[in-house]
């Protein structure tokens, strides 16, 4: 039986049933915060026990329990887990707790199996999963006319793109008669001449495009990171979007690789368009919820750049870059997360001065910021430098510039908020607390950043090792 | 193709003979019978009372959170129907599987009742 | 006879009139059923396939079985958004929605 290799997932989708039936019984509320912490440790420590996963039973063939399926979902558990500590402080004036909790869980559950679904059925309902837990995260504050109002764009635009993504997977599956990654690989090439089959292709780019959030199907990245709370921002720029860049390489280097005169030229073309549009939009805004909005949607043009430079480096370069963004995403928006619970204001100019009101989270934005500009010393070099590497040795040297003058521009965006924070004299002076897990959670994520950053050798041999048996080409 | 032709006029001769009889028979009602339109018989049937108002009106939200529950509630036992056909192959293991997954509903619709959505107020 | 064309042909036809009006009407609940065509679009392109490719292995109606009970989920979701919106707004046209720009 390969069942207890699902046991982390098992261990999620209880703690997140427990904890909307225990909210029923139960006056007190306080505790869900930590039976959430509690899941998520247990289902990390779960991941690593060794149970077999080479059993021939129906779970085990519609999801891969391979080793970048494990990197991912460790990945996710960790980002879940730092998501929590950041919304204690969130949480605590809302009245529905336990649903924000278990619905972070179910998210978490969604994003993991995405991550190693290995057939369509599977990989449409874990992506559901996701995409449904996150329109009522973002729509969660219901009060705010902006959190309900970006919810419904959000969940429109959603449906839309989930819809068009379907009618591509019902193509697929009409051209080959499989559902199963391994075997749509090994019908397709009798399949090529059909036109319905570049359609599909086109629907399927545009799908994962938007869950991607790459710039022609970008439009709903800043309204809904601006009116969801911002724990859930982080958690959308970090979790939805790496899973869905799981499930992109996994079926378009998987099931599809044999298309791939097809679809390469597509993914640099889309990876230079978000790039661009997302740093040069993100240069005007405003809001900082909206300006990382931007930002992670040009972030998300550099990581497709890892795939589409269609090598095993490439893609290790796509994983590391991920990992990078993991932790200083979820650094950034914490310090966003603490400033916002303790001001009310998200606007860029109210960060004056805060190195003043509270240094630590000060230095914890700046370092944040930085890291994703790619300066060195942070993660963020690292991770760029991995990808435009293996993007040059492809010989695709004008898309390398083209990242180069990117990361010039967006030094920009950062460097401003960054004059905000030590040079313009703040407007009150009035010092900045952050609570214990707010703490924890910036620091483990500093932490990250710098680990990454310095010393990325035994994490490079890690991915390395996963990407080197992935690659069929 | 000549099969898909003979489809399509035995659809014409059908929906043909179907216009023919509708127009039959309002016109020999219209012929028949006499008419004398009064206040009363011109107002809108609602089984028997006065009717108030226009009948374009909003309904209240609630029945709208009833349909919802009930919408999906409903469409989730529509996995009972293949779940029915292989139980026989399957045995114990397709039972307690579905347990599992009917235990998961129940889990939904005992959060509902006790947020108090059933209660009609 | 009619074929596996007809079935995906009228899929199509009904897959763009869904899109159509999901992006042209105003009032939210127009919308979410637009987007119910859309989806019901795709699942008669996966029934057919399912009867005319692959016969046997049903795979094609398990998969649109699915699907129709996630579209239950996400409208009805969709739904309790806008019964959010309509207590503070009291309003179901989109356009009247517009905190969010830029």
């Amino acid at each position: 039986m390969g069942y207890l290799s699902f046991l982390p997932e098992m261990v999620i989708l209880a703690f997140a049933c427990i904890i909307l039936i225990l909210d029923l019984f139960s006056s007190k509320k306080n505790y869900f915060f930590s039976l959430a912490l509690i899941a998520l440790v247990l289902a990390l420590v779960t991941i690593f026990l060794p149970f077999s996963s080479n059993s021939n039973s129906l779970i085990t063939q519609m999801f891969f329990r391979d080793s970048m399926a494990k990197f991912f979902r460790v990945t996710f558990i960790v980002a879940a887990s730092l998501i929590i500590l950041i919304s204690n402080d969130w949480a605590r004036k809302s009245n529905f707790r336990s649903e924000y909790y278990s619905f972070i869980l179910f998210a978490t559950l969604g994003i993991m199996l995405m991550a190693s679904a290995g057939e369509l059925v599977s990989m449409y309902i874990s992506l559901e999963l996701t995409s449904l837990s996150f329109y009522a995260l973002v729509a969660f504050s219901k009060g705010d006319l902006k959190s309900s109002e970006a919810g419904l764009k959000y969940l429109i635009l959603g449906v839309i793109s989930s819809d068009v993504l379907l009618f591509g997977l019902a193509l697929i599956y009409g051209l080959t008669g499989a559902t199963r990654f391994s075997e749509i690989a090994s019908i397709l090439p009798r399949t090529f001449s059909e036109p319905a089959f570049l359609l599909s292709l086109i629907f399927l780019v545009a799908g994962f495009g938007f869950k991607i959030a790459l710039v022609p199907f970008h439009m709903w990245v800043p309204d809904a990171y601006e009116g969801a709370p911002t724990p859930v921002a982080a958690f959308m720029s970090v979790g939805s979007k790496a899973a869905a860049f799981a499930i992109t390489i996994r079926i378009f280097l998987g099931a599809l690789a044999v298309a791939q005169n097809f679809w390469s030229i597509l993914l640099p073309l889309l990876a230079v368009l978000s790039m661009t549009l997302g740093n040069l939009v993100a240069l005007v805004q405003t809001n900082i919820k909206r300006m990382l909005a931007y930002s992670s949607i040009a972030q998300a043009g550099y990581v497709l750049m890892g795939i589409a430079a269609l090598s095993a480096f490439g893609i290790s370069g796509t994983l590391y870059y991920l990992l990078a963004y993991t932790f200083t995403n979820i650094c950034a928006f914490a310090a966003v997360t603490v400033f916002a619970s303790q001001t009310g204001s998200e606007e860029i100019k109210d960060f004056a001065g805060l190195s003043q009101r509270s240094p630590t989270l000060a230095l914890a934005l700046t370092i944040s910021l930085l890291s994703l500009a790619g300066m060195p010393l942070f993660a963020g070099f690292v991770a760029k430098f991995y990808i435009f590497a293996s993007v040059a040795l492809q010989k695709l040297y004008w898309l390398v510039a083209v990242a180069l003058i990117n990361t010039a521009i967006s030094l920009y965006y950062y460097l401003m908020v960054v004059k905000q924070i030590y040079i313009v004299p703040p407007v009150s002076k009035e010092p900045i607390l952050i609570s214990l897990p707010s703490r924890v959670a910036l620091q483990l994520t500093v932490f990250g950043i710098l680990l990454l950053g310095i010393y990325p050798g035994p994490f490079i041999k890690t991915i390395g090792a996963i990407t080197k048996n992935l690659f069929i080409t | 193709m000549e099969f898909y032709l003979l489809d399509v006029l035995l659809v014409l001769i059908f929906s043909g003979i179907g216009i023919i009889l509708i127009a039959l028979i309002f016109g020999l009602s219209k012929l028949i019978s006499t008419a004398k339109p009064s206040e009363v018989k011109e107002s809108t049937y609602e089984c028997g009372n006065v009717p108030i108002g226009e009948s374009w009106i909003q309904f209240r939200v609630r029945y709208y959170i009833f349909a919802l529950l009930f919408v999906i509630l409903d469409i989730e036992m529509i996995f009972l129907f293949p779940w029915a056909i292989v139980f026989q192959r399957m045995g114990l293991f397709a039972l307690i599987e579905m347990a599992i997954f009917v235990g998961l509903l129940v889990v939904g619709l005992v959060y509902a009742w006790r947020k108090g959505a059933l209660k009609w107020v | 006879m009619i074929t596996l064309n007809h079935f995906l042909t009228l899929g199509a036809i009904l897959f763009c009139i869904g899109l159509f009006g999901a992006l042209s009407k105003r009032n939210i609940i127009a919308i979410m059923m637009f987007l119910e065509l859309m989806t019901n679009a795709v699942n008669l392109s996966l029934i057919s396939f399912s009867k005319y490719i692959t016969p046997i292995t049903i795979r094609g109606q398990i998969f649109a079985i699915f699907v129709m009970v996630v579209t239950a989920a996400e409208i009805g979701l969709g739904l309790a958004i806008v019964l959010c919106i309509y207590r503070s707004r009291e309003t179901t046209q989109i356009d009247e929605v517009n905190l969010l720009k830029w």
